[in-house]
């Protein structure tokens, strides 16, 4: 992990935790926390849209994999804005990587991303900086 | 696929620098240049969303417009292929062009006239400002609450990027992806990877394809599936758990509905 996202994740002032069925009906939900998140970090209409689309797509990523909630945690900093989701796995749930289009989805869309799987639990971290923290760091 | 795909990195290389010198002096020569070097992928995106009611050269041009805009907002330093980058933007273009035509989402009107208030305020600002604005900027413009915005970006459906494979479910016979896919870019191996999925959802019947289409590639709900389909939710969750169970069956990697 490159210093600069070290320092994202150390900087987190407010978090929201959001527990949801796991139902795509809720993933608007996610997208609105996602985006009201990235207003108070100071993100720009662009970037909301690219944390939005990120938030969704592993969401739902977790979502497919699960019959239990998806917990899912926003931080906000001064300089960025990260969303860790929880869930625990369905028995016999295959599918616990997202696929390809996800990957490419993600990587066009975050700073930085990862999912882990850790017996049947599952996580995802998104880290989403402003232009400004990109512009500083050149 | 071609040879010429598998490659060159030393193009990478040469179309980043490109790009590296586009940021530094805005040369109009060179941003046509670049322009033209993607116009493959624009051609191929707008021929993604063909026979849906529009001229194919109208997308063509709403196609190049969004590539245009990808290549003014590219920053080469942030480590994303050109291509990523690209696809998403021209998609958005697309998609905002049929959403202004009503198709696309169904949303309260009042948000739809605001959202597309909006969108000209946004232009507007990013234009003034030259860089993208920040929500109460757009809200204080357009004389709404910071939360409407937000709303507005919610009614947008612009989140999900349209698997590449939908062509193969498209209406446009005689045009094999790979063919579409042309066969000098060498970006578009990752668009290549994806083409398995398509010819993965082919040993399922049409509307069963249909369905996992809409729900895993355009990212619909059961609900959305059950109107656009015209059977209930019920019946899309259970044609979606035989489908993923078919689909299952032969790679044993695929999702749950």
């Amino acid at each position: 992990m490159d210093q600069h996202v070290r320092d994202a994740f150390t900087e987190s002032v407010d978090t929201v935790r959001l527990v949801i069925p796991p139902s795509s009906d809720y993933l608007r939900t996610a997208r609105l926390v996602a985006a009201d998140a990235s207003v108070r970090a100071g993100l720009d209409c662009e970037e909301i849209e690219d944390f939005r689309i990120a938030v969704d797509e592993l969401c739902h990523h977790l979502m497919s994999c699960s019959d239990n909630f998806v917990e899912l945690h926003v931080v906000t900093t001064p300089r960025a804005v990260i969303a860790r989701g929880l869930a625990i796995s369905r028995a016999g749930a295959e599918s616990r990587v997202p696929g390809e289009l996800s990957s490419l989805i993600l990587a066009a869309t975050t700073d930085h991303y990862e999912v882990a799987n850790r017996g049947d639990e599952m996580s995802f971290t998104i880290l989403k900086q402003t232009r400004r923290v990109l512009a500083d760091r050149r | 696929m071609t040879h010429e795909r598998r490659q060159p990195h030393d193009a990478n290389s040469a179309t980043n620098e490109k790009f590296v010198t586009y940021r530094r002096t805005r040369d109009r020569d060179l941003r046509n240049e670049l322009v033209e070097a993607h116009v493959r992928l624009a051609e191929f995106l707008a021929r993604r969303f063909a026979h849906r009611g529009e001229p194919l050269d109208d997308l063509r041009q709403v196609a190049l417009v969004g590539l245009l805009k990808a290549v003014e907002r590219f920053e080469p330093d942030r480590g994303l292929q050109f291509s990523s980058f690209a696809m998403p933007t021209i998609v958005g273009e697309l998609k905002r062009h049929f959403r202004d035509r009503g198709w696309a989402v169904r949303v309260p009107r009042r948000v739809q006239e605001l959202h597309l208030e909006l969108d000209r305020t946004i232009a507007t600002l990013s234009q003034e400002l030259g860089r993208p604005p920040l929500p109460q900027e757009i809200a204080d413009r357009a004389g709404v609450r910071e939360e409407d915005v937000l709303e507005s970006m919610e009614a947008s459906s612009l989140y999900r990027l349209p698997s590449i494979d939908a062509l193969r479910n498209g209406n446009d016979p005689g045009s094999a992806p790979a063919e579409r896919l042309g066969d000098v870019d060498p970006e578009m191996d990752a668009v290549e990877n994806r083409l398995a999925v398509g010819e993965l959802l082919s040993v399922l019947p049409e509307r069963e394809q249909k369905i996992v289409y809409l729900r895993f590639f355009e990212g619909l709900t059961q609900s959305e599936i059950a109107e656009h389909v015209g059977i209930s939710q019920m019946h899309v969750s259970r044609l979606l758990v035989r489908s993923l169970a078919t689909l299952g069956a032969h790679t044993g990697t695929v999702a749950e509905p």
